[in-house]
Parts: C-alpha cells; sequence; structure tokens
C-alpha cells in the first residue's frame, strides 16, 4: 500500500517550529521502531519458510523410509507368527518360507536381526526377562526388524 | 532469539512442541516417536540411557531403572504418600540431609530434579536436531495441584538441563491454551485428563483483561494419583489370561514373552473397540504343551470392554463431581469440556463425560499432545511469536479467468493464505488475432458463466501471428487487504494492461457458501461441460491443423488423401457444433488418423522447390508454463 507524505506531515509541521520538530522526531521514532519490529517479523516468517522447506525435502526423502516401515510394521503379527511356528516345529517349508520372506525384505532395504549370544543393546534390544548377569542374549523371542538404521521393532529378547 | 521450547514432563510419558510459523508442532524424538516414555536409566558401563531406550533395558537393570520420578519431585522423604509410592519401584529411595529424597542410579543418588533434568536434556538435545538451532528456553508443565516446592524443583530441573524455564504452567491451563480458550471472555472450562497412571480434573475460568488475551485461572482442582489407563490394561489382560486359563488350563500370566504378547493384544483390543463394537483377540503360539503349540482366540465385545472399565470410570466420574461441587459453578455452567490423554478416546469415557457435563467433551486437538501444543503456545506468547504473527487472511473463491470455450481457468485456488501472487502463460484462439480479452471470474464452477464477473479488459497491440505464438503472461495479486490486481502483459511487446478490483472479498458468507455448495452440487454436470468444451477446442485444432498442412504442403499430398482429409474435416466441422463429447472426439480421432497418414506421405515426399516450414506451435490457448 502506498501512503503519501502529506498523511504523516500536515502543512504547519513542514513550515518548522521546535514544538513541530519534536513531534515529528517522535513519529520518526516510533516509525523506525514499527519498521524494525515489522522486519524482524518478515525475516522470521522467511526464514520459518526457509526452514520448513528444508525440513519437507528431508521428510520427503525419508518418505519412502517411513512407508516401508509402515508396511513392514503391518506385517510383523504374521512374521512373528512365523517365526513362531518355526520355533515349535521347524518345518523346512515354514523355514524356506522365512528365507523367501527375508530376501524379499532385503530387497527393499529391510532387514530381520537378532541373534543369540549378542551383547544386549537397547538400542536395538528390547529385554523381556532376565535370567542371568552376563548381558548377553541368551534367547531371541521375537526378531527385530530395521530399515536402514531406523529400528522398526526392536528384538524382543532375554538375557 | 530462538525458539522456546513446550514441555510437557509427563510421570509416564512426555512430549514437546515447538511454534513454527506462528503453530504449534510437536517435535520427534531422535527415536521417531511423538512421546517419550519418562524412563531414565543408568546402563551397565556408567552410560546415561534415557526414553525408549532405557525402557527397553528395564527388566536388565531394574535397580538403576528410575520411572514415574514425577511422583517424588518437590517432595519430601517422611510424606505419606511418599512412603506409599516408594514400595512400588524397583530402585532405591533414601532420605537426602534436608529431608527431601534421593533416587540410587549406578553408583550415586541424584535428587529427583536431577532425573528429570536428564528427561528434559534428552528433550532439548532431539529438539535441536529437529530444528537445528540451539535451545536455552523452556515452557515447562505441571499437574494444577503441584505446590510451590514442587514448582521449584521442576523449575530447577530445567536448570540443571541447560533450560531457562520461561515459566511453569498448569498441565490444564495449557490444554485450554491449545484450544485458543484464552481468548473467550467468562469461558468455563474443564479439563478432564485420563493418562498413564494418573488422573487430573481441572475447573477453569478466562478472565480478560484489557488485552485480547485473558488470563486463565483455575477454580478448583482435584485428581487421583494412582488411576489411569494401565489399570485398565491389566484388567483386559487379566480377563483375557482368565479366559484362556478357563479353556486351555494353561496360565500363561508368568511366561515373559506370552505376557509382552498379551499387553500388545490388549492395548490392540482397546483401540479396535473404539471404532468396532466386537473385535477378535488373536494370539498364535501363545504357549505349548503336552500336546503341542497352543493358540489363543478370544471374542472380545466393546461392552465387555466397558464391563471391565467401568469401575475406573466411575471412580473419576466421583471425583469429576467432587472438583464441580469444590468450584463455584454448576454443571450447566460449563462451557467447554477438554479431554486430555489416550485413555479419553474410550467412548465409554466419552459418554460418561457427556452424560454428566450434558455437552460433547471437545478432544479436537490430539489428547497425548494437547499440553504440550499448549505449553508451546505459551512459549510463543512469552517470545511474542503469538503476538506479532499477523493474521492472515485466505481468499474464500477461487479467481481466474476465461479461456477458450467459456471455461473458468483458475489461478488462484480458495483458501490460498493471502498476499499472493500468480501467473501464468495464455496465447491466442486464432490466427492473426491481436487483442486478447481477459475476463476475470470468481468462483468455483468450471464454467466462467456460471461464476461471478469480477471485471473484464482488453490488451490489444499483439502483432499479428498464427494462433498459439503469442504469449500473454496474465498475474494475479492479491495484497493483503483482499484487493486484486491482475496484469496481462503481451511478452513479444511488453505492452500491457491491467484492472484493479477492490470488492474480490465483499461477498458475505452466505454468498460464499452458497457459491460452494453450488459448485458441489453441480461438479459432474460441470465436468461434462468442460469435457465437451475441451472436445470443441481439440477438434477445432485439428481442423486448424488439418488444413494449414494441406495448404502448406501443396503437391506432396496425394489427391485421394486430400479428398479423406477435407471428409474428415467436413465430419468434424458437422459435429464440432453438437453437445455429444463423444461423436465430437471420435471424429476428431478420424480425423487425426489421416493426418498422421499425410505428415507420413509429406515426409515420404521427394523435397519440392519454394518449401515452406510448417509453424512450429500451434497449440491453442491456455498454454501453460
Amino acid at each position: 500500500m502506498e501512503t503519501s507524505e502529506e498523511e504523516f506531515v500536515s502543512e504547519e509541521e513542514a513550515d518548522g517550529g521546535p514544538a513541530a520538530l519534536k513531534s515529528l522526531r517522535e513519529r520518526l521514532k516510533k516509525a523506525v521502531e514499527e519498521k524494525q519490529e515489522y522486519l524482524e517479523g518478515w525475516q522470521r516468517s522467511r526464514a520459518d519458510f526457509a526452514n520448513y522447506k528444508r525440513e519437507e525435502a528431508s521428510l520427503l526423502l525419508d518418505k519412502e523410509g517411513r512407508l516401508k516401515a509402515e508396511l513392514v510394521e503391518a506385517l510383523l503379527p504374521t512374521l512373528d507368527t512365523l517365526e513362531l511356528a518355526i520355533r515349535h516345529n521347524n518345518d523346512e517349508t515354514l523355514r524356506m518360507l522365512q528365507k523367501q520372506f527375508d530376501q524379499s525384505l532385503k530387497k527393499v532395504g529391510v532387514e530381520r536381526f537378532g541373534e543369540k549370544g549378542e551383547e544386549f543393546d537397547p538400542t536395538k534390544h528390547e529385554a523381556l526377562a532376565k535370567h542371568s548377569e552376563d548381558h548377553l542374549v541368551t534367547d531371541v523371542q521375537r526378531s527385530g526388524y530395521k530399515i536402514n538404521d531406523h529400528i522398526i521393532r526392536p528384538a524382543q529378547v532375554i538375557i | 532469539m530462538g525458539k522456546i521450547l513446550g514441555i510437557d514432563l509427563g510421570t509416564t510419558n512426555s512430549a514437546m512442541a515447538v511454534m513454527r510459523g506462528g503453530e504449534p508442532q510437536i517435535l520427534e524424538t531422535s527415536e521417531g516417536s511423538r512421546t517419550m516414555p519418562s524412563v531414565v536409566a543408568v546402563g551397565k558401563t556408567g552410560e546415561r540411557l534415557v526414553g525408549l531406550i532405557a525402557r527397553r533395558q528395564a527388566v536388565t537393570n531394574p535397580k538403576n531403572t528410575v520411572y514415574q520420578i514425577k511422583r517424588f519431585i518437590g517432595h519430601t522423604f517422611d510424606e505419606e504418600g511418599v512412603q506409599k509410592d516408594i514400595k512400588s519401584v524397583p530402585f532405591e529411595v533414601r532420605k537426602a540431609q534436608n529431608g527431601g529424597i534421593e533416587v540410587k542410579m549406578g553408583e550415586a543418588w541424584m535428587r529427583p530434579e536431577e532425573v528429570s533434568a536428564m528427561i528434559l536434556g534428552k528433550l532439548k538435545a532431539d529438539a535441536e536436531k529437529r530444528l537445528g538451532e540451539p535451545i536455552t528456553e523452556a515452557v515447562i508443565t505441571v499437574p494444577a495441584y503441584f505446590n510451590d516446592a514442587q514448582r521449584a524443583a521442576t523449575r530447577d530441573a530445567g536448570k540443571i538441563a541447560g533450560l531457562d524455564v520461561k515459566r511453569i504452567i498448569n498441565e490444564p491451563t495449557a490444554a485450554a491454551l491449545a484450544y485458543g480458550f484464552n481468548k473467550k471472555k467468562d469461558e468455563k472450562v474443564v479439563v478432564f485428563d485420563f493418562g498413564g497412571g494418573t488422573f487430573d480434573i481441572s475447573v477453569l475460568e478466562v478472565v480478560m483483561g484489557g488485552d485480547a488475551e485473558g488470563s486463565i485461572e483455575v477454580r478448583s482442582t482435584d485428581g487421583d494419583a494412582h488411576l489411569g489407563g494401565k489399570d485398565i490394561d491389566q484388567k483386559i489382560i487379566d480377563w483375557l489370561a482368565t479366559e484362556y486359563q478357563k479353556e486351555s488350563g494353561i496360565d500363561v500370566r508368568n511366561d515373559p514373552l506370552a505376557r509382552q504378547r498379551l499387553d500388545e493384544a490388549a492395548e490392540k483390543a482397546k483401540i479396535e473397540l473404539s471404532t468396532a463394537t466386537e473385535t477378535e483377540v488373536n494370539i498364535p503360539f501363545i504357549t505349548s504343551d503336552a500336546s503341542g503349540p497352543r493358540h489363543l482366540l478370544i471374542k472380545m465385545t466393546r461392552a465387555k470392554l466397558e464391563e471391565l472399565s467401568a469401575e475406573f470410570i466411575d471412580r473419576a466420574m466421583a471425583i469429576t463431581k467432587r472438583a464441580m461441587e469444590a468450584s463455584p459453578f454448576k454443571n450447566a455452567d460449563i462451557n467447554e469440556v477438554i479431554l486430555v490423554g489416550g485413555q479419553t478416546r474410550m467412548p465409554a469415557m466419552q459418554a460418561a463425560v457427556e452424560k454428566f457435563f450434558g455437552k460433547k467433551p471437545n478432544m479436537s486437538v490430539n489428547p497425548d499432545e494437547v499440553v504440550a501444543v499448549g505449553a508451546a503456545i505459551q512459549g510463543g506468547i512469552l517470545g511474542g511469536e503469538v503476538r506479532d504473527v499477523l493474521l492472515l487472511d485466505v481468499i474464500p473463491l477461487s479467481l481466474g479467468i476465461e479461456t477458450m470455450g467459456n471455461v473458468a481457468t483458475k489461478l488462484i485456488e480458495r483458501n490460498t493464505t493471502i498476499p499472493t501472487s500468480r501467473s501464468q502463460i495464455f496465447s491466442t484462439a486464432s490466427d492473426n488475432q491481436t487483442s486478447v480479452e481477459i475476463h476475470v471470474t470468481q468462483g468455483e464452477r468450471a464454467m466462467a458463466a456460471d461464476n461471478k464477473s469480477l471485471g473484464r479488459f482488453v490488451l490489444d497491440g499483439i502483432p499479428p501471428a498464427p494462433r498459439g505464438l503469442p504469449q500473454v503472461e496474465v498475474t494475479f495479486d492479491v495484497d493483503a487487504n483482499g484487493i486484486l490486481t491482475v496484469k496481462a502483459k503481451d511478452k513479444t511487446t511488453n505492452k500491457e494492461q491491467s484492472i484493479r478490483i477492490e470488492g474480490s472479498s465483499g461477498l458475505s458468507e452466505t454468498d460464499i457458501e452458497k457459491m460452494r455448495k453450488d459448485a458441489e452440487a453441480n461438479a459432474a454436470t460441470d465436468k461434462a461441460k468442460v469435457e465437451l468444451a475441451e472436445a470443441r477446442n481439440m477438434a477445432e485444432q485439428s481442423v486448424y491443423a488439418a488444413r494449414k498442412s494441406l495448404v502448406d504442403n501443396k503437391g506432396k499430398v496425394p489427391a485421394e488423401l486430400e479428398t479423406e482429409i477435407n471428409a474428415k474435416v467436413a465430419a468434424v466441422e458437422a459435429k464440432k457444433g453438437s453437445d455429444n463429447t463423444a461423436e465430437i472426439k471420435a471424429a476428431t480421432e478420424d480425423l487425426a488418423k489421416e493426418l498422421s497418414k499425410m505428415y507420413e506421405a509429406i515426409k515420404n515426399a521427394p523435397p519440392q522447390p519454394g518449401d515452406q516450414q510448417a509453424p512450429k506451435d500451434t497449440r491453442p490457448e491456455p498454454e501453460k508454463k
């Protein structure tokens, strides 16, 4: 919006006089303050937008991983049941099926993990019970799944 | 100045949020979750673990894993409640020299403030990682019943974590802020907070000062520090285990994996029964006996869940009644009831609240996040961000221009935040057209005639050229006051014309609503009209291209093909005016087939003297950038 000079400076003020000068100074001060406030608000908005854009871009990159993680999460009950079925009945067909699942998941970057004998690490293991003091995984009750470095679910283990 | 982090420092879980672009936003932890368990541990090698990771190792390290520290903060050791709570935790608690409390972690004895500081420190670090800037200031929430000592201790926890705590605010106040109730005069709000392990009820009143924002005052507060969602979960787990035992004779409660799976199944059933009236709890291979593996398969109805949770809901409602009696208000005085805590998603709980207050409770802000969101808003107010945020308006209806075939082409979609500006390149519809008329329309309908006409102007002086070649840039600019300026510029000559429309937002709410409804109601017929217009445009374009090519390539096209093309052109011309989109399209496609034969023939024809160059671009308007 344009504002003409007349709106700020009246005829009398333009003619001079110390009182007029004082009032002009005050108005100038206020204008400068306002300018600063608006500038800061504008800069803040610009910065927020720049940050937002950067974050959106990284989210977009992340999106694929998130989608895959979501899909694996939805599949977890099935994968867990398969694993339990193998525990209860070490059947050749079931093991083949698990192998196929593992290979397919690996193709999209998802990895099953958690092995007996590993050192317990809470960044990837969730302890269900402790039976010994040596801080090693003695049994993997349910495998963990991860995509790149993101843990979809920690391996649920007994120590 | 950096951002002020809003922190909901909870007994079971914590969450954080900041203001970004004037809106509160929950920040995820480095593990990618929107809330974090309020658990802290010292690992085997002396490392500090906080949040999800601390919880995962809890059973291996119970003596050095501290949770629910909020129950101890700001208390003295000898208090009755403290003595009771000490009995239920696995970590060691002792009386400090000043009569306060200390908990043992690893080799060290720590004050509750220090433990809370570890939680805050992790939130701070994760927020810094998310935002890419240092965080030094925070607003932390506490229950309304916290006394001065508890508030001071919470503030100290912030200080230890390296945070300048700008303000400690009440959790219910934060929830009310998240709903923007601080702007409503004399609003009376009840905050019903049923968390994982605690239940709090608060009655608030908004008192307006001279400002546009009032202060939120707590009129009464009550609660039960040992009533929460985990009681309901436990009840479901017990019921499932008992049912299973009846059927199989096996008690699975002592098997850690079975227990874990029951926990998950109970949680899942509870969530499913929020929407469905019946669910099937299905845990294959829950255990095994001599006969082989055994599975758990139990049907659970919503009625069953309600029966199991009834005692806890009744307790919460009795406390609610007490809180109302302690407040100066009657139930009917209450304007809003806000639900906080994930457990309030249970339909039975919402129904109980609704019955008690005679109005539907509000949970439009995520009940797990609402307190952190409110804390962030408080932070925004303190940091000047909220006050300074300009009220940005949106345009209520789309703005566009009429293009070939009377189609309304939108340049600015409705609900676009203003001020804003958009440009698009258009072209001419016929050869040697020297002027274009810009007809500005407003509305959601597909055909220009059905929308509101805002104005029109003509841009002339376009140098004669084949259709589609001139480039006319149309720019829509809406300023902060909603004033629309439309400018059209010929890119070749830089000649431009513009129009300024002040009344573009002068429609009443009713008008706008009517226009939107009309658009919805007519969506199907409008679509058909646009298709017809597009088919006609396409037909015209094909006829134009055919005629032009025949002229430009005289002698190269076999006579019989030329006759055939002329016949097809005539067919298209005959259909063009009809309302039958399919017939127009079919005729155009027939013509297109003949045209491709012609192009084939031209390509294979021997070059002739005086060959003319084919037009580079025969596209009609609109030509999108």
